[in-house]
């Protein structure tokens, strides 16, 4: 059974999802139910950090697919970071860099959130 | 039968004959008495009536047997042949006709009592009055004989009921020392016989302790036991009123004697001796038991309930196997449940968890479902209460239903009025004047006053809850709680058990769906791929379950006969199963139109494609596509992606992986996609083989958790490079499938498609 695990914090005005473990068809629900979670209690800023997630499936991606507009929409963005080569491919052949920023490092992604918006 | 029918007669007559032969010995006797010839009385005589005499009660006692002891039609499911009532019954009627007889005879022969008489060398002997006296002792001997005999059997029977190891061997000690005892008489004329005594003092404890043999009262039914106590005093009475009947023809003045025994010794020392004995025992034995009756009457209806119970419970637990319909259920368990506890009012609840009811949103659920802390409950069976009242109590006493989802654990409520639940704690004066007020207004029937309700869980899982209640308070006791909770369990197996299989057959109905779309899904894939001039072309998808989301297809794109131009497309939809399936429908509708209409270039019709799909797409779910057009006879494959995996070229120049830029359709409306879409035009020679394929390939995962990736896959197309595209695609599969067998795993669809220039 592939398991997985999300946890959240919080740095400065972002709210940090901590990913680890398989992300695919079966756990993808988890990681939406976070999501929902945080957008429920008005958390816009979401910085998804992947530093421990050893694999991510189609279905994985389309959680952040499904909430994208939502977040926008409210002044927000959901930004990923720490990915490792094998994760970031997935991202990158599928065209995701295109439409999410990605970070190298979170803290990176927490102070592009830290400056006022124009 | 018929042969112990005759056996039956044979006895009888016997019987007769020695009865005959007694009789005419006692009035050759009596002559001889009176023609004072006792001196020369013949003293052997005697003797030979006890004989006959022990002949004739022998015979007798075995035809009893064989008549009581047949094997009645019904013996197995009866317990005993013989009904302690109704032997009683019969028992009493017997005696009645015994007083009437003995007052007919009174009345008939004034003189037929026993005369005291000096008798030579003896202290003391009786002789009859009258021949009279003789035909009475005979009738009595007789009456109480076969009274005495069938009397022991019944006895018998009884003591037998639910042997333990030592009953017979009991039993028939006490028999044998009555037999002992009896046969010390032979020959006696005046009730007296060497150690006869000492022998009837051993068997008359030997009774007392075969009396104390009464299982058979624990067996019987209230109304049974009643009835048998009522009985052995009338039988003893009528007893009395028989001996005092018998002994009112003699007087004390007179010096003459009447009574069972004188006429029984008289008859014959030895039978007489022996019937007097087991009409002791006989006395004993209802002695014992009327008292017995007494200790047992009132935990009878206790003991009547729990048998009842019991009933019940076997009865459910034979219901489990026959009922598979948990409706049936509900309405079943209340009737079993009320039957045993005796409760007026009870109902059961389902209950739904949190998640269950977030699933089916929307759904108005059936019946009426009252608030709970954590999921709902919804009655589904009511007995002798209506919704209305069940609601406004649990409304109420709210505690009740939280009780059984926090803690699980059974509640009861002795009296609903003053529970102290309900509420902060009320004083003494409060309580009793709310009491009064309920008092002088009058509780309305129906209404709840004590309640017991039990959780019914399965499989540690909170499934429903049973109520039983009652219109009084202090209504249930704790053997109540237990029986309630066992029935409770019983139910919860149950209710599982049936769910269980309606799963399993829902899951069964799913797999037979799931099989036709998955037969449905392999039509939309190219049956068979068409002989096209310099190409040798193949392809094939094996979804991770029973349906996925991998699509690739051919479309020939030329006017003409003979090809000159086609179109191959793969594609993956996110996720797999159902969902990307009905995606792969779609898609496949899309693509044979938009080809045709974008012959030439593959990237206006990834940008159509996008615009077409964006719009009928889930938020989450997006399609990876490779499309390539090749022209035959430029031998040019012009390929645009649109983030699906690259195609990987093997060639005689070195192998290539094909990097296109282009985002996957769904993930944006256009302005993006179209920016970043792209065409490439490759020129193959004889040779080069192109392959397609999806993510499933690269992803397979080894034991090692090692994925498949690009150098295996080129190296896999290298290898078979000279091979027939059939068997190129064969290859590949194979060596994944090789790379995942040590506890590898393939986690997703799997397509692969081998373009090969001829």
């Amino acid at each position: 059974m592939a398991t997985f695990n999300s946890s959240v914090r919080k740095a400065d005005n972002s709210t940090i999802i901590e990913v680890s473990g398989d992300l695919d068809a079966h756990t993808a629900t988890q990681l939406e139910k976070t999501i929902q979670d945080l957008l429920d209690a008005h958390q816009f800023r979401l910085i998804v950090n992947f530093t421990k997630l050893n694999y991510i499936s189609s279905a994985g991606l389309g959680v952040f697919m499904a909430f994208i507009d939502d977040v926008r929409t409210n002044g927000g963005d959901i930004k990923f970071s720490n990915m490792s080569e094998k994760i970031f491919n997935v991202f990158d052949l599928l065209g995701f860099p295109l439409l999410y920023e990605i970070y190298k490092e979170e803290n990176e992604a927490v102070k592009k959130f830290n400056l006022p918006t124009v | 039968m018929q042969k112990r029918n005759r056996f039956t007669y044979l006895l009888l007559i016997i019987a007769l004959v020695c009865e005959a032969a007694v009789f005419i010995i006692d009035v050759a006797l009596w002559y001889s008495r009176r023609g004072n010839a006792v001196e020369l009385e013949y003293v052997g005589a005697y003797y030979f009536k006890d004989i006959l005499s022990v002949v004739l009660f022998l015979s007798l006692a075995m035809a009893i047997r064989s008549i009581y002891g047949r094997p009645a039609a019904n013996a197995r499911t009866n317990a005993w042949t013989i009904e302690p009532a109704k032997a009683l019954w019969g028992g009493v009627l017997t005696v009645f006709v015994f007083i009437c007889v003995a007052l007919f005879l009174n009345a008939a022969f004034p003189k037929s009592a026993y005369q005291e008489i000096k008798a030579l060398g003896e202290d003391l002997a009786l002789s009859e009055q009258s021949v009279f006296t003789i035909v009475k002792s005979h009738l009595v001997a007789l009456g109480t004989g076969l009274f005495a005999l069938s009397g022991l059997y019944v006895i018998e029977r009884l003591i037998f009921f639910r042997r333990s190891k030592n009953t017979r061997s009991n039993f028939l000690v006490a028999v044998g020392l009555m037999v002992i005892s009896s046969l010390f008489m032979f020959g006696s004329r005046n009730m007296e016989g060497g150690f006869s005594l000492f022998f009837t003092v051993l068997a008359m404890l030997m009774m007392t302790a075969n009396a104390f043999r009464l299982q058979w009262i624990l067996s019987l039914s209230r109304r049974d036991k009643l009835r048998t106590l009522l009985l052995i005093p009338v039988l003893m009475i009528g007893g009395g009123i028989f001996e005092a009947v018998l002994l009112s023809s003699a007087s004390d003045a007179a010096k003459t004697h009447a009574g069972t025994q004188v006429c029984l010794h008289a008859y014959s020392g030895v039978a007489g001796h022996f019937i007097l004995l087991t009409l002791l025992f006989i006395f004993i034995y209802l002695a014992t038991s009327f008292f017995w009756l007494l200790l047992h009457l009132p935990t009878s209806e206790a003991f009547e309930k729990k048998t009842q119970e019991m009933r019940s419970l076997y009865a459910m637990s034979r219901f489990i196997t026959d009922v598979r319909d948990e409706e049936k259920i509900y309405d079943s368990l209340l009737a079993y449940t009320s039957g045993s506890s005796g409760a007026t009012m009870s109902w059961l609840d389902i209950y739904e968890p949190a998640e269950a009811i977030e699933t089916a949103k929307g759904r108005p659920l059936n019946g009426h479902a009252a608030e709970a802390p954590v999921g709902k409950f919804k009655t589904v069976s009511l007995r002798n209460i209506n919704a209305e009242t069940v609601h406004r109590f649990l409304k109420q006493a709210s505690f009740v239903q939280q009780g059984i989802v926090v803690k699980k654990e059974i509640i009861q409520v002795d009296d609903l009025l003053t529970d102290y639940r309900l509420g902060k704690q009320a004083s003494f004066f409060t309580l009793a004047q709310r009491r009064f007020n309920a008092f002088r207004k009058g509780t309305p029937d129906g209404l709840i006053s004590s309640l017991v309700a039990v959780p019914l869980i399965a499989r540690k899982q909170l499934i429903g809850a049973l109520y039983v209640a009652k219109d009084i308070e202090y209504g249930f006791v704790k053997d109540d709680v237990e029986v309630i909770s066992t029935f409770a369990d019983q139910a919860a197996a149950v209710i599982d058990n049936s769910r269980l299989i309606k799963e399993s057959i829902e899951r069964e109905r799913l797999q037979q769906e799931l099989f036709i779309a998955q037969k449905i899904q392999l039509q939309l894939l190219p049956q068979s791929l068409p002989q096209v001039d310099c190409f040798d072309l193949d392809g094939i998808s094996y979804p991770a379950y029973e349906v996925g989301g991998d699509y690739y297809d051919f479309v020939n794109l030329s006017e003409g006969k003979t090809i000159e131009k086609f179109g191959v497309v793969i594609a993956d939809v996110s996720g797999k199963g159902t969902s990307a399936a009905f995606y792969m429908a779609e898609l496949k509708g899309i693509f044979q139109s938009l080809s045709r209409i974008y012959p030439d270039s593959p990237k206006d019709l990834l940008i159509k494609a996008n615009e077409t799909l964006t719009r009928g797409l889930e938020k989450k779910a997006f399609v990876s596509v490779l499309y390539g057009v090749v022209d035959v006879a430029t031998k040019e494959l012009t390929l645009a992606n649109a983030g699906h995996c690259p195609a990987i070229l093997v060639s005689q120049r070195g192998n290539r992986v094909v990097r296109l830029q282009g985002m996957a359709l769904g993930l944006d409306k256009g302005k993006i996609f179209n920016r970043n879409v792209s065409n490439e035009t490759l020129r193959l020679e004889t040779g080069d083989v192109v392959v397609f394929y999806t993510d499933g390939v690269l992803e397979a995962v080894s034991g090692n958790g090692e994925e498949f990736g690009f150098e295996r896959l080129t190296l896999a197309i290298e290898r078979s490079k000279h091979k027939c595209a059939a068997e190129i695609k064969a290859d590949v599969f194979s060596a994944v499938n090789h790379f995942t067998e040590q506890g590898g795993s393939v986690n997703d669809d799997l397509t692969i498609f081998v373009i090969k220039a001829c």
